[in-house]
């Protein structure tokens, strides 16, 4: 059966005319529908469609039109029914709903005052929305990976001549204005500006910093191609330009995976002219003595030592060998006879890259499958050979899964089966906490490990070793996550280096 | 209430010269409220009352964000129907419960200059399709024509046909039989300005830019015949609008990035316009398509 009603003087936006047609021809019993304004093409329309018109006689084009063809009866009247109550509730929404605007034009409509885009959509359309939001005026924080480095190229060029920040592709972390983006931690603001090329390598020194009692003014993340010779480090550059013109920020630092050796040095200059106090770590670099107001630090957590020091004029102080021995004491760990590789499951690159060239010099070859100078590439990432470190949040890992700093499956099941490998000697790990981190990493480890040490015995079983980053602020809860690995059995220190620290202890046992 | 007009139209600033126009809020959405003043002598004063953004009706007034506002005006209760005065420098609703102060608000002129020359190559055309491919369509006058009954099937025959028929008649010179395609686009469709008023803005507004100027524009006025009762107010405005080269500002944008040939700007407009109301940019986008094919067909048949 067909009909057509009328609704007087009735309007809705097209939107919701759309909406309220979708649905009603979705409902059960319900074959065609249109609502639409009463227009003489429209009822002409609805004519040669089978409907009778005289069921909209007197109708003007100001009056809605409801045309329904339905199996029956019951399906005519449960449709009516439906639009009224959208048409009814269509044109308002309750006081406290939270706009959510489709698109970034219907964004930019709602919060014409918005002056920064944040965009994670997959990364074939990241390239797309990113320029409409630069063309339109706005920053932009590109959390998407898989963006072509033409687009990252194309895409930074137009912000720079626009004067806008383009961060990422890739770029995980962010802190602007106090304001956490992507992975970050919850950090007070402070004195130091913090340009990074690494995410989880922003986080753990803005970690450091932070439970050192130190803050951050601003954390402005570049993707880590930025320092690539292709993309010619554009953002960090703004960036640094950017803190040096900061009254905010009294200290710089810049963490990077290995630069482009130009882009390198063009950093470096700039750094040097912005004349305060900078604190560098570029991935295997290591220590380097100072060079007028730069200071170059051979850890992440050195990195926050040093510019913790010039913030506040504290004194430098890195760990030592009694940190490690006060860090095992009591836990009973100890290699079992017979075991002899360190296996490294990180789920931040840059930490992993750092566990690398921390412990190359004790371990000799590591296998991996970062592409790092003095290792050897893994022939299958799946699969550890000898000493191997392997950056879980490689694409090999994560396609059709989340990250595994959100998704740990994958990650604690890499745990057991590298606990089982009887060369296993030592397992490290990196659990990092923050805003859009897994809620509860710790947990999830320590019930894993406690699970298999059960399974196969504390005695014999390999040592596990977490560097945990995070701040005592962070939603997980930093004490919580620590004492619950550790009543697991794990060992957990503060940071990555101290991690590694007792791993090489443990590797050189 | 007091709220600051950020941008007017300079169609709408010229008619509210004329001090003391009345009439009545038209209709009231969650961000845009139109009203109409014809209650007075001088040319019908039509305003589309926007939420800050993009002037997306050459009868456009948009507003400035108002501190009172959590999300969006809300339109701050304006009712159907309620007394309406404009002139000079402000807009008066309901009494003077609402005052929207025009003083202040920057003049947009949303005439678009006409270039005169389509641009010879199929790039732009190629461009828009390549953005559309990327989305979920939603304009009648893109989707496949489906048979089988109903109003879908008929509303995206019909569609199809108007298309085909006034590309071939464009294609021809023959504006007789483009303005009878034209005319049977009217009010066609959903939406408050429904899909086929859409489509002719866009098709009017490529025309405009690129052949208007001559005979054709004065045989395309002569020929079109749009009346108030044929569609519903917003639409009737917007179209009379667009047939004298007044055009909603994102399409405006991707005519210029037509007419300079950049497939990078292109899809870049087209993308913005792509995503404006239910499926109005989507039509206009197949107007302009329509009109670029058939330009196109017309310099091959030459």
């Amino acid at each position: 059966m067909k009909k057509i009603l009328i609704e007087k003087s009735a309007y809705l936006d097209s939107v919701s005319l759309m909406r309220v047609s979708k649905k009603a021809g979705e409902a059960a019993g319900i074959e065609s529908a249109m609502v639409a304004m009463a227009t003489d093409t429209n009822m002409l329309l609805l004519k040669e469609a089978g409907f009778d018109p005289a069921g909209a006689a007197g109708a003007t084009p100001n009056d809605l039109i409801i045309a329904l063809h339905a199996a029956d009866g019951a399906a005519m009247e449960g449709a009516l029914a439906l639009i009224r109550r959208e048409i009814q509730g269509g044109t308002s929404q309750p006081e406290d709903a939270e706009y959510a605007p489709g698109t970034l034009d219907a964004a930019f409509r709602a919060r014409p005052d918005v002056n920064m885009v944040f965009i994670s959509v997959p990364g074939r359309f990241a390239a797309a929305e990113a320029e409409r939001a630069l063309i339109a005026g706005r920053h932009v924080m590109i959390f998407s990976d898989n963006v072509p480095v033409e687009d990252e190229v194309r895409l930074k060029a137009l912000g720079r001549v626009n004067g806008l920040l383009v961060m990422g592709p890739d770029c995980g972390t962010a802190i602007v204005n106090g304001v956490g983006l992507g992975f970050a931690n919850a950090v007070p603001r402070g004195k130091v500006g913090i340009v990074s090329a690494s995410g989880t390598g922003a986080q753990e020194v803005s970690s450091v910093l932070a439970r050192m009692g130190v803050g951050v003014s601003q954390l402005i993340g570049t993707g880590g191609r930025d320092v690539s010779a292709a993309v010619g480090g554009v953002t960090t550059v703004m960036g640094l330009k950017a803190l040096a013109d900061d009254p905010g920020t009294e200290v710089i630092v810049v963490i990077s995976k290995i630069p482009d050796e130009a882009v390198g040095h063009d950093v470096l200059d700039l750094a040097r002219q912005s004349g305060k106090p900078c604190a560098i770590w570029f991935a295997g670099q290591g220590a380097m003595p100072g060079d007028e107001n730069l200071r170059f630090a051979g850890t992440l957590a050195d990195t926050a030592r040093l510019a913790a020091a010039a913030a506040t004029g504290s004194e430098f102080a890195p760990p030592s060998a009694e940190c490690v021995s006060a860090l095992l004491a009591g836990t009973g760990a100890a290699v079992p006879a017979g075991r002899k590789f360190v296996r490294g499951l990180f789920g931040g690159g840059t930490l992993g890259q750092e566990a690398v060239f921390l412990l190359r010099p004790c371990l000799g070859t590591i296998n991996t499958n970062m592409k790092l100078p003095g290792t050897s590439l893994l022939a299958d990432p799946a699969v550890s050979e000898g000493h191997t470190i392997v950056d879980l949040g490689d694409d090999a890992f994560t396609r059709g899964r989340a990250h595994p700093m959100i998704d740990q499956s994958y990650k604690l099941a890499r745990l057991a089966r590298e606990f089982e490998d009887p060369g296993t000697a030592v397992i490290l790990m990196d659990v990092v906490l923050g805003h859009g981190c897994n809620r509860d990493p710790g947990g999830e480890i320590a019930e894993t490990v406690r699970a298999l040490r059960q399974k196969h015995g504390a005695k014999g079983a390999p040592v596990v070793v977490v560097g945990l980053c995070g701040t005592y602020e962070d939603p997980q809860g930093y004490a919580r996550q620590m004492q619950e690995m550790e009543s697991a059995g794990a060992v957990v220190a503060e940071t990555n280096e101290l991690a590694c620290m007792v791993v090489a202890r443990l590797a050189g046992e | 209430m007091i709220l600051q007009a950020h941008t007017i139209s300079s169609l709408v600033r010229d008619r509210l010269s004329i001090a003391g126009r009345t009439g009545s809020v038209h209709s009231v959405f969650g961000r845009a409220l139109n009203v109409l003043c014809d209650d007075s002598p001088g040319p019908a004063l039509y305003m589309s009352v926007h939420a800050p953004g993009a002037p997306m009706h050459p009868f456009a007034v948009l507003l400035r964000r108002h501190p009172g506002w959590a999300d969006g005006p809300g339109f701050i209760g304006a009712r159907v129907g309620e007394r309406a005065v404009g002139g000079g420098e402000k807009i008066v609703l309901g009494e003077g419960r609402v005052t929207i102060e025009l003083d202040r608000a920057q003049v947009w002129n949303p005439l678009l200059e006409p270039l005169g020359d389509v641009p010879r190559g199929a790039g732009p055309a190629a461009a828009i399709l390549e953005t559309l491919h990327e989305r979920e369509i939603n304009s009648p006058f893109l989707r496949p024509a489906r048979c089988g009954g109903g109003v879908e099937s008929a509303l995206t025959l019909r569609c199809g046909r108007i298309r085909r028929d006034l590309a071939a008649a464009w294609r021809l010179g023959d504006t007789g039989k483009a303005c009878r395609a034209m005319q049977s686009a009217v009010g066609l469709g959903s939406g408050l300005t429904p899909s086929g008023d859409d489509f002719l803005v866009g098709f009017l507004g490529a025309a405009h830019m690129f052949a208007f100027g001559g005979g054709t524009e004065l045989g395309v006025r002569r020929g079109l015949c749009i009346r108030r009762s044929m569609t519903t107010l917003p639409s009737y405005f917007m179209l009379r609008g667009a047939v004298s080269g007044f055009l909603p500002e994102p399409l405006s944008d991707l005519l210029r990035a037509v007419a300079v040939d950049d497939p990078r700007r292109v899809r870049n407009s087209a993308g913005r316009l792509a995503g404006l109301g239910a499926t109005s940019g989507q039509d206009m986008l197949a107007g302009v398509l329509c009109y670029l094919e058939a330009a196109r067909a017309a310099r091959e048949t030459e």
